[in-house]
């Protein structure tokens, strides 16, 4: 989008942001019922649930609680009852390979359904190199499904997950252009310049063609000193359909805020994926792989 | 018994002589410009009670019985030529008309067969000299936005939404080639330069079965080949892009040359600056630049056959760049963005076989390549690293006229055309090892034939068309078969009524047609079980009783069917899932009425209309419904003297609001996109509500004038002079207030030509 600035000076200069009244009758919109869930082999399960409200023609949401609460695991159910916290913590790990679903209501709002499936794992090889805090993921274990990735890197802190990487730096092609930017003027010899901001994406069809990926903290790579770490976590997440639409389309709206007249120009509103029906949320499944690399 | 014998011999003679004098002779020939020598397509012919319109060659003919005629030949803009002719055996005359005259001297008989029927405007390249400009770019597509049941979309795009359709439904040709991105600058300004097209027209309805594949419209741009006598140049620059423009005879009256170059003018003064202050081997810039180049040679190789070739190239390119020295002094640069490129070419042979025979032959090529590229050199490392779509066009056309009489006329012909697309090209190149990616190609293969039959009689034109497809895309092949049907009559000599029914398929469509974005074009072919098919309706009523004044009222109703909705476009593309099925529905009244007269030309279009979509049992409306849409355009030539003219105009425009999506609700998001926002508004699926309605007032003023060579003219205009705050964008801020962005509250403009 950066590139775009200069395409528009010569109008941006003269064009303006105003107030608008968009004349939105918003007593007449429907409260909902909010279901937030990821479901991993790797946690417990827990669901969130909010519901959304108005005030002086203000929308907001709040924590709701006593929800009737169906949880199913393929035919099973594994959860029927009123959960009268906002949060539902079980202590039941979901498995790989599985569908999930639920169904929930409560006074006042319409009942809404949302069902998931647990990806199988990619894993990988991971190694190192210190010289420019190298990574390289490699001899990828695919399964059958068609997945999307999603990669992050964590510094480790004695046995402590401590800060993750913010940006990212790729040799990668096959990493999505959704978070990508080249015009942050850095450039390193091994790993190219491809940008990535907060995590790396590689899409299902991509993800069969992989075979190799290096990476670094951009942090790392303007020589910023990051001596106190003893470790790094990288965490190769298998994203279900839900999962991977989702979190694109979310991070899709929430880099487009127009914070100046130039990105207003280039706004477009965009739909962020829900897969609750009759609700609003997210309910995905995911497989989660941690790979541990210490100094 | 000799004079028996005498008698018979005499009887003999004078029914032989009666034979000769029924026998019917053809008259043909060829019209146009006077000084250019450029042919003149649409122009009335007329030979006392019997009129035609030339082709799209200019070339006209009649069937008559020998005798005396008056041949009389008419087009706007044209003067009038009227001469007397004998006509004994089968002759050719070719006019020339001189540039310049009203309307007001065409006659009345002349305008009726000018009217081509419903749904098909011919546009008059003249108004672009007067119609406000663009940021100083006079503009083809921008003009026909003005028209009833067309539609720009988004404001300062380049689109033309007709009918309730989408800009991929509109088939784009120049010189008869498809073109599949018409936007320079994201539709800032089109690709069609209009110093180098010579006419273009319009369907809206009453598409002839020449045209297919695609559902709502088709725009065809004609080139010019450049002036047969005289060698001509002209420059003209605006506040965008400067134009370069030659054209002269290779050999006189035979052969001729057309070039015209337009550039951007941002990244030209920036580099020119850096070049003046020496910086040009360090510096850091976001810059724009886009170019075309338009080039075409024509060859009569005989007085009946033309050979022409033409060329568009075209590209965008937004980009960063850096260029220096590394803190060990290495030299470094890199370059980083994003562009498209069009190319299009075609060789075209015309040749006039028999007096009624006119046949054209045509090979082309289209290409349309988007790519997201970075290039990084330091020292003697190299990286290069491109995503691109591509899509490339091989195709042949081939058709016949035939003059079957002075009332008939028959036209049929094939295309076929293969189409490659590799929608997800991925390439890499370090140093000297190079990597492409696997990408899927797609394929798709075109075969149509089509004919045509136009008839007069008793007042009335029929004009029945067929046109049969076959599409194959390697995994599957759908045959179409596509009735047309035109009808008009006369009735007295004022008023014609006319009827109009068209069938389209349409194998391909436009990825970014689904939303907002102001992204290129990127194309697939089908890969669905059916294809999206539009029925469409039209009736239309024209009068001519005022000499300088028309009025025509246009109803349509369009049914779309199989049309796609795209849910996750990586889905689709890679698997072909996460999409839906669904319908359109269009209808509308169009009003339009014209008065010319002396040195005042006015124009006023208005449209009742209403357009939706169903998918998935949701009815909703289009992108660009627009209820309401009221055009209006006032021109006056304040100053007229040999070598001088001042036109005033003025351009009014109004419509509906278009549906549109904002947020209302709001609900908390998940790890790890939280951490940039942790909340996400909830912008619904089907749009929520109207933008304010749209009004926009332009004003412009051009002086021209004839120097001692050549001429020259300025063009200054105002876009929206009353600062109308038309709602480009909405959106909502972090304290819960909507804002909207207003593209043009106000926009002055200015142009310089200069021809030699």
């Amino acid at each position: 989008m950066k590139y775009l600035i200069c395409v528009f000076i010569a109008v941006g200069i003269i064009s303006c942001t105003v107030d608008y009244n968009p004349n939105a009758n918003f007593l007449d919109t429907q409260n909902k019922l909010i279901v937030n869930s990821y479901l991993s082999p790797q946690h417990k399960i827990e669901i969130s649930f909010y519901s959304t409200f108005s005030n002086n023609n203000i929308s907001s949401y709040r924590a709701e609680k006593n929800i009737n609460v169906l949880l199913k695991e393929d035919d099973t159910t594994i959860y029927n009852g009123i959960c009268t916290d906002s949060i539902l913590l079980l202590n039941y790990y979901p498995k790989a390979g599985y569908t999930y679903s639920i169904t929930a209501s409560v006074n006042g709002l319409d009942q809404v359904y949302a069902e998931t499936r647990i990806p199988n794992p990619i894993n990988c090889s991971v190694s190192y190199a210190s010289k420019y805090g190298i990574i390289n993921l490699r001899n990828f274990k695919l399964p059958t499904d068609n997945n999307s990735m999603w990669i992050t890197a964590n510094y480790l802190l004695g046995d402590t997950v401590s800060h993750v990487y913010y940006e990212y730096i790729t040799n990668c092609l096959l990493v999505d252009n959704v978070n990508q930017s080249n015009d942050t003027y850095y450039r390193n010899e091994v790993l190219g310049s491809n940008y990535c901001d907060g995590f790396m994406r590689v899409k299902a069809s991509n993800v069969q063609q992989l075979d190799s990926l290096l990476f670094s903290d951009m942090y790392h790579l303007l020589n910023k000193s990051a001596a106190n770490y003893n470790g790094i976590r990288v965490n190769i997440t298998t994203a279900s359909s839900d999962y991977d639409q989702y979190n694109r389309t979310y991070y899709q709206q929430a880099s487009t805020p127009p914070e100046d007249d130039i990105n207003a120009m280039v706004y477009q509103p965009v739909h962020v994926y829900c897969n609750v029906k009759n609700g609003l949320g997210i309910f995905a499944g995911l497989n989660q792989s941690y790979y541990y690399i210490y100094k | 018994m000799k004079e028996h014998r005498t008698l018979l011999f005499i009887l003999l003679m004078l029914i032989c002589q009666r034979a000769i004098s029924q026998k019917e002779l053809i008259i043909n020939g060829v019209v146009s410009e006077q000084t250019s020598g450029e042919i003149i397509s649409n122009a009335s012919v007329l030979l006392n009670n019997t009129g035609v319109s030339t082709n799209n060659y200019g070339h006209y003919s009649f069937k008559l019985k020998q005798g005396s005629y008056q041949l009389c030949v008419s087009k706007v803009g044209f003067t009038t030529s009227k001469e007397e002719i004998v006509l004994t055996r089968d002759t050719t005359i070719n006019i020339a008309l001189e540039q310049g005259v009203t309307l007001s001297e065409v006659t009345l008989s002349a305008k009726q067969i000018k009217s081509k029927g419903i749904g098909d405007v011919n546009m008059d390249m003249s108004l672009l000299k007067i119609t406000p400009l663009f940021l100083g770019e006079k503009d083809i597509i921008k003009s026909m936005q003005f028209l009833p049941g067309v539609s720009s979309g988004m404001e300062g795009s380049s689109q033309l939404n007709i009918r309730g359709g989408t800009n991929d439904q509109t088939l784009y040709l120049m010189d008869d080639v498809p073109v599949y991105n018409q936007n320079h600058t994201f539709g800032f300004l089109s690709i069609f330069n209009s110093e180098a097209i010579l006419n273009a027209e319009l369907y809206k309805g009453g598409i002839p079965s020449i045209y297919g594949n695609r559902l709502s419209g088709v725009v065809n741009v004609s080139l010019k080949d450049g002036n047969y006598t005289e060698h001509h140049q002209s420059i003209s620059a605006g506040l965008l892009a400067a134009t370069l423009e030659l054209e002269g005879p290779i050999t006189k009256g035979k052969s001729s040359y057309m070039f015209t170059v337009r550039h951007s003018l941002i990244d030209l003064f920036y580099k020119g600056i850096l070049f003046i202050n020496g910086n040009l081997d360090s510096y850091s810039a976001n810059l724009i630049a886009f170019q075309d180049i338009n080039a075409k040679l024509s060859w009569h190789i005989t007085p009946k056959t033309k050979l022409s070739w033409q060329l568009y190239n075209g590209f965008d390119d937004l980009y960063v760049t850096n260029k220096g020295y590394s803190m060990d002094d290495s030299k470094y640069s890199e370059k980083y963005g994003q562009g498209w490129s069009t190319l299009t070419s075609s060789i075209r042979l015309t040749s006039n076989l028999k007096p009624n025979l006119f046949l054209t032959n045509s090979i082309y090529y289209s290409n349309l390549n988007n790519s997201k590229y970075g290039y990084q050199t330091e020292n003697t490392n190299s990286i290069e690293q491109k995503k691109s779509a591509q899509l490339g066009e091989f195709g042949l056309r081939s058709s016949l006229e035939h003059k079957t009489s002075n009332n008939n006329t028959l036209l049929y012909g094939i295309d076929a055309s293969n189409q490659l697309y590799s929608p997800n090209r991925v390439f890499e190149k370090r140093n000297n090892e190079s990597r492409n990616y696997k990408s899927d190609n797609l394929r798709l293969l075109t075969t149509c034939a089509y004919i045509s039959n136009e008839l007069k009689f008793a007042g009335w034109t029929f004009t029945t068309g067929l046109r049969a497809s076959m599409f194959n895309n390697t995994e599957k092949t759908i045959c179409t078969i596509e009735p047309r049907l035109k009808v008009s009559k006369f009735i007295g000599d004022n008023n014609k009524l006319m009827f109009a029914y068209d069938m389209m398929h349409q194998p391909i469509h436009s990825i970014y047609e689904m939303n907002y974005s102001i992204q290129s074009d990127f194309w697939v072919p089908f890969k669905e079980n059916s294809l999206p098919v539009s029925n469409q309706l039209s009736i239309g009523w024209k009068n001519y009783y005022f000499k300088d004044f028309s009025v025509s009222v246009e109803a349509y109703y369009k049914k779309m069917q199989n049309l796609i909705s795209i849910d996750n476009l990586e889905n689709y593309l890679d698997f072909h899932t996460d999409y839906s099925v669904g319908t359109g529905q269009s209808k509308g009244i169009e009003l339009m009425l014209e008065y010319s007269k002396n040195r005042l030309s006015t124009s006023v279009s208005y449209a009742l209309s209403k357009s939706e979509r169903s998918f998935n049992g949701y009815t909703y409306p289009f992108k660009y419904d627009a209820p309401n849409s009221l055009s209006s355009f006032v021109s006056y030539e304040t100053k007229k003297t040999k070598i001088k003219k001042n036109t005033f105009s003025i351009n009014v425009q109004y419509k509906t609001g278009y549906p549109y999506y904002i947020p209302i609700l709001k609900y908390p998001g998940s790890e790890p996109i939280s951490s940039f926002n942790p909340q996400i508004d909830n912008i619904p699926k089907y749009p929520n509500i109207r933008l304010k309605n749209y009004f926009r007032t332009d004003l412009n003023y051009t002086t021209e004038k004839k120097l001692r060579k050549g001429s020259r003219a300025w063009q200054f205009s105002l876009l929206n002079a009353t600062a109308q705050q038309n709602p480009y964008t909405v959106y909502k801020t972090k304290n819960d207030k909507y804002k909207a962005f207003v593209l043009i509250p106000m926009l002055p403009s200015i142009s310089y030509t200069r021809s030699f």
